[in-house]
Parts: C-alpha cells; structure tokens; sequence
C-alpha cells in the first residue's frame, strides 16, 4: 500500500525559468486580483504569486501559513472561535511545541480548531489558551502587534460574540463596551492598554454597534448585540 | 466505466500519436494506484510523457476535475519532488504529494480552480482524508 508523505517544499521563492513558485501550508488569502476570498488548499502547495499582505502570515520552512482571520475574506469557510493570544498550531513544523504565537486580541476566527489537550478549554463557544506562554511570548508581542492593531478597525472582521467570563487560568485582555480593559486569570491580572478594569463575578450587559464587511453581493452591515459577563 | 479503463482506453486511442509513448500497459499500470484512489473525480486522458525529462523511470499526463496530473515513478521520490516542481511552475496553483515511489504533481493551468476547493478534494482523497 502506497503512504502519503507530505513533502516539505524547499523553495520559498523560488523561480524556475521565468516563473515564480511561491509554497504556502494550509488556507490563505487570494490576492484581491483573484478573488476576495480564501484558497482552500490544505497542506503544503504552491502558487505563482506571493501573499498580498505577508503580515497575516508567519514564514517559515520556506512557506507561508496564514495566522489571520479567514473571515475577512470568507464568511462561510470553516472556521474556529478563539478569544486572545495563543500557539499557532497549524504550521507544517508545529509538533505540540509552538513556533509562532497569535496575538489576536479578544475573539477571532481561525480556519484550524486547536488541537486536543488540557492547554485548551472550550467555553462559551470559543477556545482559550490555559497554557504556559513560551519565553519569547513577550518578546515577539511587540512586533507582532501589528497583526492586532489590523484587527482593532471594526471594518475589517465581524468579531464572534463571546459572553462568558475566561475560564479559570487564561490571561488575556477582554473585550467590553467601555474598552478593552483588564485580563484575568487565577488571581494574574496584565493590563496592556489602559483601560478600566472589571473585575468578575460581575455581570455587565454592554450594548454597541459594529460595521462590518459584508461578502461580494452584500450592502455593508450595521448590527447591534448585547454582551453579558457572568 | 472505472478510472483504470478511462486511462487505458485513453492511452490505447492515442497510441502512434507520440514517439515516445509507454507502452499501454505501463501507463496503466503507472497510474492506477493513484488514480483508482479518486473515485468521486472525473479523471480522464492519460498518456505517457517524456519520463528523462524529469529524471524519471515513468511518467503519465492526465486530467482529474479539470486539473492536469502529471505521475512519474522515482527510484528515490526525495530527487524525483524537487525535479516534479517544474511540472507545477507556470500554474495558478499546484501541490506536490509523494506515495510510494510515485511522485504526483497536480497543476490548474487553465485556471478553473481559483479557491483550491476542486484541488483540495483530489488532494484529500489521494492523502485518504
């Protein structure tokens, strides 16, 4: 019987003649001249153009993985709801230790659910990191804060409604109608922009308004929701 | 009428055409291993094509869901993927998977597949996802 061994393709760039090769792992925007819309090829591949904005992506092993929020570009391709910063487990050299971190702030999709472990609890229809934090955590997260300030414009994604408290263990910033405001975990509290800080069990019921992309085909949205926090 | 047929009818209509066409059988007996793995595709034309090209021992053309698949058989597939990369160049999209000694190249060439969904269907059903 015949195995299938992925193959690690060992030219990020690379040309051939006059042709670009380009390799990417997993799903990823097209470019906005394609489609505005996701390529949905798992595993390794290859294009004949490069990432249109490589800040959603992370590099390495000589391809590109798409580390944003699939929704911007495709409501209705599968996705996950996360809520805060966590390992990226989807790149081809991911072996349960993480290589490159999401710094997403608050909730977002992923075309990838987490995999199983203790590290990850599901509440309220979204997955948190439990985890320890690796040690170049901090040290990336300024560099990396750029991917978050993309996703801070309301315009860009729909954000999903998450309205449960963390679960117990997860650090992180929340999302509420009167800002972002503190994190909180088993008695660990970070403040990363300032912003009032809630402290649960309190229950806050929040009322604003997003705009958002709609897909092709559809009039730009204004929709209102309420967040209650147990 | 099966994948294995499709091909051998394929290749049997069009012998003469190539001076370098494989023997029918070779083709057949190339191809059938990845190709009877796509039973929900419409897999069709198979024909030999130049196999030292590519530094292989083997290799077959042919089409699944309007995608060009390129087989070639490898004494070593680690040589035989990096050679296959040519095969993908020039395409809006490729993969390259290896089973066995058989290294597949799958190309969209004529662009019919922009968002991969038709390329990752033949993609899942050859890797058994």
């Amino acid at each position: 019987m015949l195995q299938p061994l992925l193959l690690a393709l060992t030219i990020a760039s690379a040309t051939t003649g006059d042709t670009t090769i380009v390799d990417y792992y997993g799903p990823h925007p097209l470019p906005g001249s394609i489609d505005h819309a996701m390529c949905w090829i798992e595993g390794p591949h290859v294009h004949a153009y490069e990432p249109e904005d490589p800040l959603l992506f992370v590099h390495d092993d000589d391809s590109w993985t798409f580390v944003g929020d699939p929704s911007e570009y495709e409501q209705a391709s599968p996705s996950t709801i996360y809520y805060g910063h966590h390992p990226v487990t989807w790149t081809a050299d991911y072996a349960g230790e993480p290589t490159h971190y999401c710094y997403i702030s608050g909730p977002h999709h992923h075309w990838h659910a987490p995999p199983e472990s203790a590290a990850w609890v599901e509440k309220g229809g979204a997955w948190w990191y439990v985890g320890a934090r690796p040690v170049w955590y901090e040290e990336r997260r300024v560099k990396a804060k750029r991917i978050d300030d993309h996703y801070a414009h309301e315009h860009v994604i729909v954000r999903p409604v998450v309205v449960v408290a963390p679960p117990v263990g997860w650090v992180g910033v929340t999302f509420g109608a009167r800002g972002v405001s503190a994190s909180i975990g088993f008695g660990r509290v970070e403040v990363v922009r300032p912003a009032p800080v809630y402290v649960q069990p309190v229950v806050i019921i929040e009322e604003h308004d997003h705009h958002h992309h709609r897909p092709p085909g559809h009039a730009y949205g204004h929709y209102k929701h309420k967040e209650k926090w147990h | 009428m099966s994948a294995r047929l499709l091909v051998l009818s394929f290749v049997l209509a069009s012998c003469g055409d190539k001076a370098a066409v494989a023997p029918a059988s070779d083709v057949a007996t190339l191809v059938a291993p990845i190709t009877d793995k796509l039973t929900g595709q419409r897999v069709a034309g198979f024909v030999a094509r130049d196999a030292a090209a590519l530094g292989a021992t083997a290799c077959a053309v042919g089409e699944v869901d309007g995608l060009e698949l390129t087989i070639c058989d490898y004494g070593d597939p680690a040589v035989g993927a990096k050679a296959m990369r040519s095969v993908v160049a020039g395409a809006q999209s490729g993969a390259l998977r290896v089973y066995g000694t058989r290294v597949v190249a799958l190309a969209d060439r004529a662009k019919v597949d922009p968002r991969g969904q038709a390329m990752n269907r033949v993609l899942a059903a050859l890797d058994g996802r």
